[in-house]
């Protein structure tokens, strides 16, 4: 007699196997509600992301209107959510941001999501925001946040200011900005007016990790602040200064708080006692002899300087138009 | 004047017992003149870095329109690989010399660039253990004419990559014989397994050999602008390449919104079943009047509810003017 085989009879190994061949959308739409505790039970063992732009139009809107007439739904299994400048990202961040009220700020939506990854290539912050405020409250989980800029124009330091603004701390924060100057195809002319000394008091209390970029390297005192970074373990900067000496220098002159002073940093900073790992892309060598003569980093084991460079003009403007290297043999 | 003043600085600050560092990696870029002062200097010999493996060597700059052509002198004690992990993008033909394997994975995506085709094989052989996520490889070829280094690539190429996800493969057609593109073409689309983005021109890929199921996201850049929908590129030859395709995007050579392209998209749609995103002319800079936009957009949307019964979005253009059609399906 030929022995029946079902689906339900198969070893977890090659359920496992089976799942790993479908998105975490199409396997949730299909064995979350299956009438077998060890498939479901394997199913929800799973961390699951989702990327919304490869959710079919009719799925979409089926899965949202399942959502919002049924309750939770497969998305409370969502570990990781990618969003991107697409437009069902947009869709799904206006349904998102409606699921938080005044009264509960509670994240129903995708309830035990840990980690958001966001390209951030056109300016959306203002959409953004509404969702990460209520995100970064203690009942809900987020732990990592990674923000990817195209480059560190207006629409970097405006979300930066945001997220300073709203304390807006998770454990994991990247603020990552993804190209230098030559493709942004022209030399800017930036002002002071977005630096951090500009923007209100950084607050990051939960922020054990940090990757961000800072525009002078003067901002680096705005970090070591009491109160400002108080669990920090890993920071990793770049300064991405698009001026040239000669620019900075104009700047200088005309605005004391952008310099990087030993008075200044001894004054306002605060000894880091958990801070590890320290990468700093882009110092002069002053700066960071000023800078080092000036913190106290008890805990530091690791540090890393990436493209350091001396004062002279033409690295300046060589590291920072085109912030790419040719290695010749 | 340049002289080595601060380095000695860097030197002590290094070495003084306020910072305890288990681990300290620098790069420190200077004017290519510096390096007679280096060779004189102690600093190379002494004792007093409180490190191993001090390196020197010169970074070969030019830019693409050879209006600078520079040597940067650098101090560093940085193996390449923690340089690697630290850029966001190496630009390079003689950079292989320098790598070995890669053990950490970093945040940043890295984006790959060659522009001479001198290091290709070595290039290849060195970054397939590291953590690229992005290659492009264009206009490597501009400089130099040589088919037999692209022959003894053959024999190398039974590596893998197994970490690139995203693949840029934009090289100069009239400098590069057809044949040798294909084959290096072939090369990277066999040896990446987890390659799911693919830009190429379709007068390359159509002739490419294989199906390749890793792909989900293909964006063709097309020659010319084209009137006639025969033209644009085989569907059916699209499909044999890429049977699990979920984006499909055109751009560079403009299709002209006109009947003969709502009879594409139509075909498209039939043909590709599969597909969630369509978006032709991206990112288009050319821009038609607004009247026959709506004429275009009104033809699509009565052609699309005839053939199309699921449901489906229509977008044209990102801003208004723009030749870019997207239909999410």
């Amino acid at each position: 007699m030929m022995h029946k085989s079902t689906l339900e009879s198969l070893p977890n190994e090659l359920l496992l196997n089976i799942f790993s061949y479908l998105s975490s959308f199409d396997l949730c739409q299909s064995f979350v509600d299956v009438n077998n505790s060890r498939i479901r039970n394997l199913v929800t063992s799973i961390r699951h992301s989702i990327n919304v732009d490869l959710i079919r139009y009719g799925q979409f809107h089926e899965w949202l209107s399942q959502h919002q007439h049924l309750g939770n739904c497969f998305t409370d299994l969502i570990d990781c959510l990618v969003l991107n400048d697409s437009y069902p990202s947009r869709l799904l961040i206006e349904y998102w941001t409606k699921t938080f009220t005044e009264n509960n700020r509670v994240n129903v939506l995708f309830s035990s999501l840990r980690r958001f990854v966001f390209f951030n290539r056109i300016h959306r912050h203002r959409e953004l925001l509404p969702i990460l405020k209520p995100l970064v409250l203690s009942n809900n989980t987020l732990q990592y946040l990674h923000i990817i800029f195209e480059d560190c124009r207006n629409n970097y330091s405006t979300m930066l200011s945001e997220l300073v603004a709203h304390r807006i701390s998770v454990h994991t924060m990247i603020l990552e900005v993804e190209q230098g100057i030559l493709y942004v195809g022209h030399v800017f002319r930036p002002t002071t007016k977005n630096g951090l000394h500009t923007m209100q008091q950084l607050c990051w209390p939960n922020t054990v990790q940090l990757t961000l970029s800072i525009q002078y390297s003067c901002e680096l005192k705005y970090l070591f602040e009491e109160n400002a970074l108080p669990a920090i373990e890993y920071l990793n900067i770049t300064i991405e200064d698009w001026n040239s000496i000669e620019e900075y220098n104009e700047i200088s002159r005309s605005d004391s708080n952008i310099e990087l002073s030993r008075d200044s940093l001894r004054q306002t900073t605060t000894a880091c006692t958990h801070l590890k790992y320290l990468v700093i892309h882009f110092i002069t060598l002053t700066d960071f002899i000023t800078l080092i003569d000036s913190l106290t980093l008890v805990s530091l084991e690791e540090l890393t300087l990436i493209d350091m460079y001396d004062t002279s003009k033409f690295f300046i403007y060589l590291l920072f138009s085109h912030d790419i290297v040719l290695f010749s043999c | 004047m340049i002289d080595l003043d601060n380095l000695n600085q860097f030197q002590k600050v290094c070495s003084s017992r306020r910072l305890s560092l288990k681990k300290l990696h620098f790069s420190l870029c200077f004017p290519e003149k510096i390096q007679h002062i280096w060779k004189t200097s102690s600093f190379n010999c002494n004792r007093e870095w409180p490190f191993e493996n001090m390196n020197c060597y010169l970074y070969d700059y030019d830019d693409h329109d050879q209006l600078i052509r520079e040597m940067l002198f650098v101090i560093s004690n940085c193996p390449l690989e923690l340089l690697i992990d630290n850029k966001r993008t190496f630009y390079s033909y003689g950079f292989p010399t320098y790598v070995s394997a890669f053990a950490r994975r970093t945040v940043r995506p890295r984006l790959f660039q060659w522009t001479r085709n001198k290091q290709f094989r070595r290039t290849h052989q060195r970054i397939v253990n590291c953590h690229v996520k992005q290659f492009y490889l264009t206009d490597f070829i501009k400089q130099e004419t040589n088919p037999s280094i692209i022959s003894t690539c053959h024999s190398h190429w039974n590596l893998s990559f197994n970490n690139l996800r995203s693949f840029i493969f934009d090289t100069d057609s009239i400098l590069i014989e057809k044949s040798q593109r294909i084959i290096m073409l072939e090369r990277i689309l066999d040896t990446s397994p987890n390659l799911s983005s693919l830009a190429v021109s379709w007068e390359d890929f159509r002739h490419c050999s294989r199906q390749y199921f890793q792909l989900q996201q293909v964006r063709l850049l097309l020659d010319v602008s084209y009137n006639d929908s025969n033209n644009f590129f085989d569907i059916h030859r699209l499909n044999q390449l890429v049977p699990q395709l979920y984006v499909l995007e055109t751009t560079r050579g403009i299709m002209k919104q006109n009947e003969y392209l709502i009879g594409f998209i139509l075909k498209i749609c039939e043909h590709l079943p599969q597909l969630i995103h369509l978006i032709i002319n991206k990112n288009s800079a050319l821009k038609s009047k607004i009247t026959s936009k709506r004429i275009f957009m009104r033809n699509l949307t009565a052609a699309t509810q005839d053939k199309m019964f699921h449901g489906h979005k229509i977008h044209l253009g990102p801003f208004g003017g723009s030749e870019q059609i997207s239909i999410w399906l």
